[in-house]
């Protein structure tokens, strides 16, 4: 199978930028399919029967060069109850942006979350409570969020508690004060209009 | 045809800071983090806006951390450590009606029966088992969780196996069998043998009374939710494109504080 030039550009992207984990997962998702709406693994000795029959090598095409890929034992075994459905050429880069929000993307505004979810909570210390969310509602603590009032910093932005993260020494593994919020904004941003080029 | 220059530049200035603000060691894992950091505080949130709960964020001096201290995580599996001015953070629940404490941490060793350590990736045990082992140097506590969350920031199918592996741990740390006759409990620390939680004969039991679940990004297969419904090991998935999903596990969670005392 062929692996477009632009979801290729993607994949070194992340490599080359010390993302390689995920370059690889986003190669493997191209080249075998996804597997969403399977049953992976319901069906013990049907993925055992498929393990034994699936091939142990498959080759592939990157930019015109070819190479031998081998299969992991563990990707045939708790992959192999669907049929291998590479993703096609015309919609890998939609795909790989696809792979980037979810893998990427919904991670970090998930730890940009947690830290202004810290902020609240160590505002909270002295003994006050958020509001109780009314479970019968709808989206709850949307309702909630905007009827707290948000702890705010002298800039207006709302205050969070920074995380930081020790070594087995108990160091600090050194980290610089960036933005992560504004870094999330600006990949949602950039994950668009690379989605809308695809 | 090729990405835009001008997007694969901001791509990569992006991805080039957020590697530069964690460091080549924690980026390859810092998705994974993410949702564990995420679901811990998610679940802070839920117990304090029940109004029965007090939350604090706790400093490894065991003193709430000041007015913007950073939260501590550590990045590697470990013990309660001893008291000390640096190192890992926790969040403490405490009761504001018959005041008891519990403390949520990441990354906790447990030890099972077989005297094997199993890592939790979010748990909750009381203070009352936390502070002898923290008091005497650190340590981990022995027996089964009040709750533990697994998360699983993967691009496959949360599959039996998965759900196998999980199972396996609970079952090595659930305390059917005692070391000494009349020692029943769920849990207890190594140091001066304090005990906590009621015995229960079967793993069922024991997984009911507390709170196990297994959070991913993606969904799972039929066979991790027929196995995990029926030793009570709660699935959700799609938890980031899906609002009811956490909501749903928030729910689990203040349920079992309501009901804290008869685990």
């Amino acid at each position: 199978m062929t692996i477009s030039a632009d979801a290729l550009e993607l994949i070194d992207i992340l490599s080359t930028e010390g993302f390689g984990t995920l370059a690889g997962e986003l190669l493997v998702e191209l080249t075998n399919g996804s597997e969403e709406g399977t049953t992976v693994g319901t069906v013990d000795d049907q993925v055992a029967t498929r393990a034994k029959t699936a091939p142990t090598s498959e080759t592939i095409r990157l930019e015109g060069q070819q190479f031998t890929r081998a299969y992991f034992p563990r990707q045939i075994r708790e992959s192999s109850s669907q049929t291998a459905n590479p993703v096609r050429e015309d919609v890998q880069l939609r795909y790989a942006v696809d792979f980037l929000k979810i893998r990427l993307l919904e991670p970090l505004l998930a730890y940009v979350e947690a830290e202004e979810i810290a902020g609240e909570l160590s505002s909270l210390s002295g003994g006050t409570s958020l509001p109780t969310p009314d479970q019968n509602e709808e989206l709850p603590l949307i309702k909630i969020m905007s009827q707290t009032p948000e702890p705010r910093e002298r800039d207006g932005k709302r205050s969070r508690v920074r995380f930081e993260f020790v070594d087995p020494e108990m160091r600090r593994i050194p980290s610089d004060e960036s933005d992560i919020s504004s870094d999330a904004k600006q990949l949602a941003r950039v994950l668009g209009e690379i989605g809308a080029e695809g | 045809m090729p990405i835009p220059t001008r997007q694969a530049n901001e791509l990569r200035s992006i991805l080039r800071r957020l590697g530069a603000a964690y460091g080549p060691s924690v980026v390859p894992s810092l998705p994974g983090r993410a949702l564990e950091a995420w679901l811990m505080m998610r679940l802070a949130r839920a117990a304090a806006q029940t109004g029965a709960w007090q939350v604090e964020l706790v400093g490894s001096d065991t003193l709430p951390l000041p007015t913007g201290s950073p939260f501590t995580f550590a990045w590697y599996q470990g013990e309660i450590p001893a008291v000390a001015p640096s190192g890992p953070s926790h969040v403490r629940l405490t009761r504001r009606a018959n005041p008891v404490s519990f403390e949520l941490h990441l990354s906790l060793q447990w030890v099972g029966r077989s005297t094997a350590t199993h890592e939790c990736d979010v748990s909750m045990l009381p203070k009352s088992i936390a502070d002898p082992m923290r008091n005497s140097g650190g340590g981990s506590p022995h027996g089964l969780p009040v709750a533990a969350f697994e998360c699983k920031d993967r691009g496959t199918t949360g599959n039996t196996d998965e759900m196998r592996q999980t199972l396996a741990r609970l079952f090595d740390l659930a305390l059917v069998t005692t070391a000494y006759p009349r020692w029943g409990c769920r849990l207890f620390e190594p140091h001066h043998h304090t005990r906590w939680g009621r015995y229960r004969t079967r793993y069922r039991e024991f997984f009911k009374a507390g709170h196990f679940a297994i959070i991913r990004s993606k969904k799972f297969s039929t066979g991790a939710d027929s196995l995990g419904d029926h030793y009570k090991i709660e699935r959700h998935g799609d938890v980031y494109t899906d609002g009811r999903v956490i909501q749903a596990l928030e729910k689990s969670f203040t349920d079992l504080l309501r009901r804290i005392d008869d685990v």
